[in-house]
């Protein structure tokens, strides 16, 4: 609480009001990608998607082979693995 | 995370009053952007050089404190970066056998950004694969229905994927990739260094002057993209000639991500984390061209004396 006054304090009311409405807008257009997606994502996407469904469904990083949750993923590796973690909080 | 990393930089020396307490909040100034620079890394692999890039600007700004604490901090931050992505680096190590810090896509990057014949446009050089990789061709439609996707064709890595296995037998695929990567780059170097060094700019340029397609494909949202830049550089000066220590560590972050822009695959992407930082310096670009542009306005309506 302390420290939040002190921003107030040293950035006034005005900047913080429109920092906090700048964050919320920004999640909002986030949030309304999530529950409408691109119709035809680019490459990159599917594959992270791929690995978040994955992590969501089967708690794996990719579907492994024989995995009834989709088909197997084969270079997980090649994909930065922070991104498909905060993907699957999407789900 | 870039405002704390900012704020610590500038701030003053605890006071020693309460050694204790002192001594756990002021590793804490350090853990944690440590820490929130591991996890930047985390999402975005390249990042983890740029970390390096700016511990060592940071361990440079803040030497005035003395050899020891300035080693002590930028130990402190290597340390909890480390922390925060040896889980993982342990997991591909189990899973590889190598020594493989965050993903193995880094040989790809580097293969698909050294075909100086794409002229820095990852996407411009795929039509020249798949003439030579027809089979690809045949292929795509399958994977693209495996994974969800429309009939569009592939990005040029998965268009690699059968390079190395030709070329390079046996080595596993990232490894063979990167040294095919570093081969053009060095062939070019020997063969024209002019031309390289054009590539270089050309693709530096792209990363920062083209934004993602589907929002600056118009000329509004092309216009919109580069004056957000454009002012960014106003930020960005505006700050080297008053806040210097704010001015090291963004160019130092902005240097980090053209360079990698320029060697490795020069998308957009790169620049991402740092748009936040972007958007900032943008909003100083545009406040000191609109009190400039005051100021003018305000002197010219002055009334002048009449001697």
């Amino acid at each position: 609480m302390q420290v939040l006054k002190s921003y107030f304090t040293r950035y006034g009311r005005g900047a913080m009001i429109a920092l906090a409405v700048i964050v919320c807008a920004g999640f909002l257009v986030r949030a309304w990608v999530v529950v409408n997606p691109l119709a035809d994502p680019g490459d990159d996407a599917l594959a992270y998607r791929a690995l978040a469904e994955a992590l969501y469904v089967d708690g794996t990083f990719g579907y492994e082979k024989g995995s009834s949750g989709g088909p197997e993923f084969k270079t997980p590796s090649d994909w930065s693995p922070g991104a498909p973690l905060i993907y699957a909080g999407a789900y | 995370m870039f405002t704390h990393f900012i704020e610590v930089a500038r701030r003053r020396p605890r006071s020693t009053l309460f050694p204790s307490t002192t001594l756990f909040r002021s590793a804490l100034d350090w853990l944690l952007p440590g820490a929130l620079l591991g996890l930047t890394a985390m999402v975005r692999p390249e990042y983890l050089l740029i970390s390096l890039v700016l511990i060592g600007v940071m361990t440079v700004i803040c030497r005035s404190r003395g050899f020891g604490p300035v080693l002590a901090s930028g130990g402190l931050m290597l340390v909890a970066l480390l922390l925060v992505i040896t889980p993982w680096m342990t997991r591909n190590l189990d899973q590889s056998g190598r020594l493989v810090p965050l993903s193995t896509g880094g040989g790809q990057t580097l293969f698909t950004g050294s075909y100086l014949a794409s002229a820095g446009d990852p996407l411009g050089g795929m039509p020249g694969v798949l003439a030579h990789h027809p089979r690809l061709c045949r292929r795509h439609p399958a994977q693209n229905a495996a994974r969800g996707g429309g009939p569009r064709p592939v990005n040029p890595e998965r268009g690699s994927a059968p390079v190395p296995a030709e070329r390079m037998p046996g080595v596993p695929a990232d490894l063979a990739l990167a040294r095919i990567g570093r081969e053009n780059y060095l062939r070019a170097l020997r063969e024209d260094p002019a031309g390289l060094l054009g590539y270089f700019a050309g693709k530096s340029a792209r990363i920062w002057w083209r934004g993602r397609t589907d929002l600056t494909g118009t000329a509004a949202g092309r216009a919109f993209h580069m004056s957000l830049v454009a002012g960014a550089l106003v930020g960005l000066l505006l700050l080297a000639f008053r806040r210097r220590p704010e001015f090291w560590l963004i160019f130092a972050l902005a240097a980090g991500v053209t360079v990698i822009g320029a060697v490795f695959v020069a998308s957009p992407r790169r620049t991402l984390a740092f748009w936040p930082v972007i958007a900032c310096l943008t909003g100083l670009g545009f406040s000191l061209a609109f009190r400039l542009a005051r100021d003018a306005v305000a002197n010219r309506l002055r009334p002048v004396p009449i001697a």
